[in-house]
C-alpha cells in the first residue's frame, strides 16, 4: 500500500523519570483515495502518531513507508515526504503568521519553489477547495473569525496538492456547520483520490464519514476496519474512553433483544431491520 | 529544531528524596550561595568538586544525571560563545596560534576553559533547585525570603509570583516553539539552508505566531486568576506552611563548611 507503517514504537523523554510510551507497535496501512479515521482516548498517541507520517518524528523502532520512501534521516527525502504529506495539526489557526490570507496560503506553495501564473493558481485552487470567496484574498488573518482562521490554514496546506491529507482533530472548536463543510472537504478530497487521514475522538462521527476506521488505545492498535466492523466489534469489546454512539447502543440492546438481525450504525439500516422485523410479526 | 527538543531546563521532577523534601528556603540559601562561591572558584581543583558536589546532590535527589546535562542545552550557545571571547580576548604572551589580528594565547584557553566550565556548573546547580522543587514552594520559599523587604515597598510576593509563573512557562513555551516550528515545516520551511539573512527570515513564521499566542495565554493566564480572586499577596495563606527543622539547619551548616573549604582550596592551591 502507498502509506505502511510496520511496527512502530516511540517513547518521550528515553530514559528520563517523564519517560512516556505513546506508541506501541503500531501497525496498518493506508490507500489513495480513503478516509482513514484514527480514533482514541486523549493521550493515546493520536498526535504523535501523525508527526510521524510525515517525518517530522523519525522513528525509533519499526518503520513508515510512504510511496515507497523509507522514512529516516535524509535531508532531500523528508522534503519529498513533506510535499506529498500534508500535516494540518490540531489547531491550525496558530501557524498563522502572514499579512495577507493570500500570503498564508502561497507560504507551503512557495517553500516548495512555485512562484508567479503556477503560485496564483494553487492559491486560487486552495481557497476555492476549502469554499474561501476569492475577495478574502487580501483581508488580514488575523481579524477573521476562529472557523475562518482555521480554514485559511487547511487551504495553506492544500495549496501545496499533497497526496496524503493528514488532519489531527480538524473539527475540534467547530460548530455544526463548521463540521458539515470540514467532512464534505474531507470526502471531496478522497474523490479527487487523495489519501485522508483524520485523526479524531468522535467515534460517531469516524463511524459516519470513514471508509476504515483505525482504534487506538494506550499507543497500541486495538482493530483497523471498516465502519460495519467496528460496529459490531464494539459490542463485545470496551475500548477506554470512547463513547458509544447513542444509535449504536441502541441497535445492540434490539440486537440482544432479538428484536434485529445485525448491529448497525447507520439509521437508515436500522430502521429497515425493524420495519422487517414488524412484517415478520404480522 | 533538534536544539530544543528534550529540553529539561526549569522542569519539576517529582521524586522521593530528601532533597525533594528539604524547606525551599534552605535549597534557595544554598542556591544562592554557591553560585556566588562557584563564581569566585577560578582553580580546576575547586571545580571539580563543585562537580562531584553536583553529581552527588543529583544521585542523592534520584534525578538521572543524563537529566541534569540536558538542562544546560539551550544554554550551550551562550557557554561556547562567552568562552570562544575569552580565547582570543584574555591577553598573554605565549602565543598558541593565532586566526588573522586575533591571537590566542595559552593563557587565554585556560581561561576560556574555567569561565565555560564555571558557567556550566552554575547552570546545572540552578536546574536541579528547579527539578527538585514544586513551582509552588518555590515561589513561597521566594516570598519568604525576599519577606523583609516588603517593610521598604517591595512587592515581594507579586515578585515571587512572577518568577515562578515564568518558570513554569519555560517548558511550555518550548512545546509551543516546536509545535510551531513542526507547523512550518510540514508546510516546507526550511531553517537549515541558506545563509545567515536567510535563515534569520526563516524564523519570522515562528516568532509571529509564537508572539500572538504568548500574549493570548498570558491575557487567559491574568484572567483565570482574577476570576479565582487573586488580587496579590494581602491576606493570601499557605497551603503548605514552610518548615526550616533540625534537617535543614544541619544541611545548610554541612554546605557552609563546603564552601568554606572550597575557598580556602582556591587560595591556597
Ligand atoms: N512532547 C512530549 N513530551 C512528553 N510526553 C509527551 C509529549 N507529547 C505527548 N506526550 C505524551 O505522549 C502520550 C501521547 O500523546 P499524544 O499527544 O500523541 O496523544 P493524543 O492521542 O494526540 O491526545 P489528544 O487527544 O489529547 O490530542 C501522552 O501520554 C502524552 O502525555
Ligand atoms: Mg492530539
Amino acid at each position: 500500500m502507498p502509506l505502511t507503517v510496520k511496527n512502530l514504537s516511540f517513547t518521550y523523554n528515553l530514559g528520563l523519570p517523564t519517560e512516556v510510551n505513546a506508541l506501541r507497535n503500531i501497525s496498518f496501512s493506508a490507500d489513495k483515495g480513503e478516509i482513514l479515521s484514527i480514533v482514541g482516548h486523549t493521550g493515546s498517541g493520536k498526535s504523535t502518531l501523525a508527526l510521524h507520517l510525515n517525518g517530522l518524528f523519525i522513528p525509533q523502532d519499526g518503520e513508515v513507508i510512504i510511496d515507497g520512501i523509507k522514512i529516516d534521516n535524509s535531508h532531500a527525502q523528508l522534503r519529498k515526504i513533506r510535499q506529498s504529506v500534508g500535516l494540518v495539526f490540531q489547531y491550525p489557526e496558530q501557524q498563522i503568521f502572514a499579512e495577507t490570507v493570500h500570503d498564508e496560503i502561497a507560504f507551503g506553495p512557495q517553500n516548495w519553489g512555485l512562484t508567479g501564473a503556477l503560485l496564483e493558481e494553487r492559491v486560487l485552487y486552495a481557497m476555492n477547495a476549502i469554499g474561501l470567496d476569492p475577495s478574502f484574498a487580501s483581508a488580514n488573518p488575523f481579524l477573521l473569525s476562529g472557523g475562518e482562521k482555521r480554514r485559511v490554514a487547511i487551504a495553506s496546506i492544500l495549496a501545496s496538492e499533497p497526496t496524503y491529507l493528514v488532519l489531527d482533530e480538524p473539527t475540534a472548536g467547530l460548530d455544526y456547520n463548521g463540521l458539515c463543510e470540514l467532512t464534505a472537504l474531507l470526502k471531496s478530497m478522497a474523490e479527487k483520490g487523495i489519501c485522508v487521514i483524520h485523526i479524531t475522538h468522535d467515534l460517531e462521527l469516524a463511524l459516519n464519514i470513514s471508509d476504515r476506521i483505525l482504534i487506538i488505545s494506550e499507543g497500541a492498535v486495538t482493530a483497523c476496519d471498516t465502519p460495519t466492523f467496528i460496529s459490531q466489534m464494539l459490542s463485545n469489546i470496551n475500548v477506554k474512553g470512547l463513547i458509544l454512539p447513542e444509535i449504536l447502543s441502541l441497535s445492540y440492546e434490539m440486537k440482544k433483544k432479538g428484536s434485529i438481525e445485525y448491529v448497525t450504525s447507520d439509521p437508515y439500516k436500522l430502521a429497515e431491520q425493524i420495519k422487517a422485523a414488524k412484517t415478520r410479526c404480522h | 529544531m533538534s536544539l530544543i527538543k528534550g529540553v529539561t531546563l526549569g522542569q519539576y521532577m517529582p521524586a522521593d528524596s530528601f532533597i525533594h523534601k528539604l524547606d525551599p528556603r534552605c535549597k534557595l540559601f544554598i542556591t544562592v550561595l554557591s553560585m556566588v562561591a562557584i563564581f569566585i572558584s577560578d582553580n580546576f581543583l575547586a571545580l571539580a568538586m563543585w562537580a562531584s558536589l553536583i553529581l552527588f546532590l543529583t544521585k542523592r535527589s534520584k534525578i538521572p544525571v543524563r537529566a541534569l546535562m540536558k538542562s544546560a542545552k539551550p544554554i550551550m550557545i551562550l557557554i561556547i560563545f562567552t568562552s570562544f571571547l575569552h580565547v582570543f580576548f584574555t591577553g598573554g604572551d605565549d602565543i598558541i596560534f593565532s586566526i588573522g589580528p586575533l591571537k590566542a594565547s595559552a593563557a587565554g584557553i585556560l581561561m576560556a576553559i574555567r569561565i565555560g566550565l564555571r558557567l556550566y556548573l552554575l547552570v546545572l546547580f540552578t536546574a536541579l533547585l528547579t527539578f527538585t522543587t514544586s513551582p509552588s514552594e518555590l515561589s513561597d520559599g521566594l516570598e519568604a525570603v525576599l519577606g523583609p523587604l516588603k517593610r521598604i515597598g517591595f512587592p515581594a510576593h507579586e515578585v515571587a509570583m512572577m518568577m515562578t509563573i515564568a518558570l513554569r512557562f519555560i517548558p511550555t513555551l518550548f512545546e509551543e516553539t516546536e509545535r510551531i516550528i513542526n507547523a512550518q515545516v510540514s508546510r516546507g520551511a526550511d531553517f537549515h539552508s541558506g545563509g545567515l539573512v536567510k535563515r534569520a527570515k526563516a524564523y519570522i513564521p515562528v516568532l509571529i505566531p509564537l508572539f500572538v499566542l504568548v500574549f493570548k495565554r498570558a491575557d487567559t493566564l491574568a484572567f483565570a486568576m482574577e476570576a479565582r480572586c487573586y488580587r496579590g499577596g494581602k491576606g493570601r495563606v499557605r497551603m503548605h506552611p514552610l518548615n526550616w527543622g533540625t534537617t535543614e539547619t544541619k544541611t545548610a551548616i554541612a554546605f557552609i563548611i563546603f564552601v568554606a573549604t572550597v575557598i580556602v582550596l582556591n587560595r591556597c592551591a
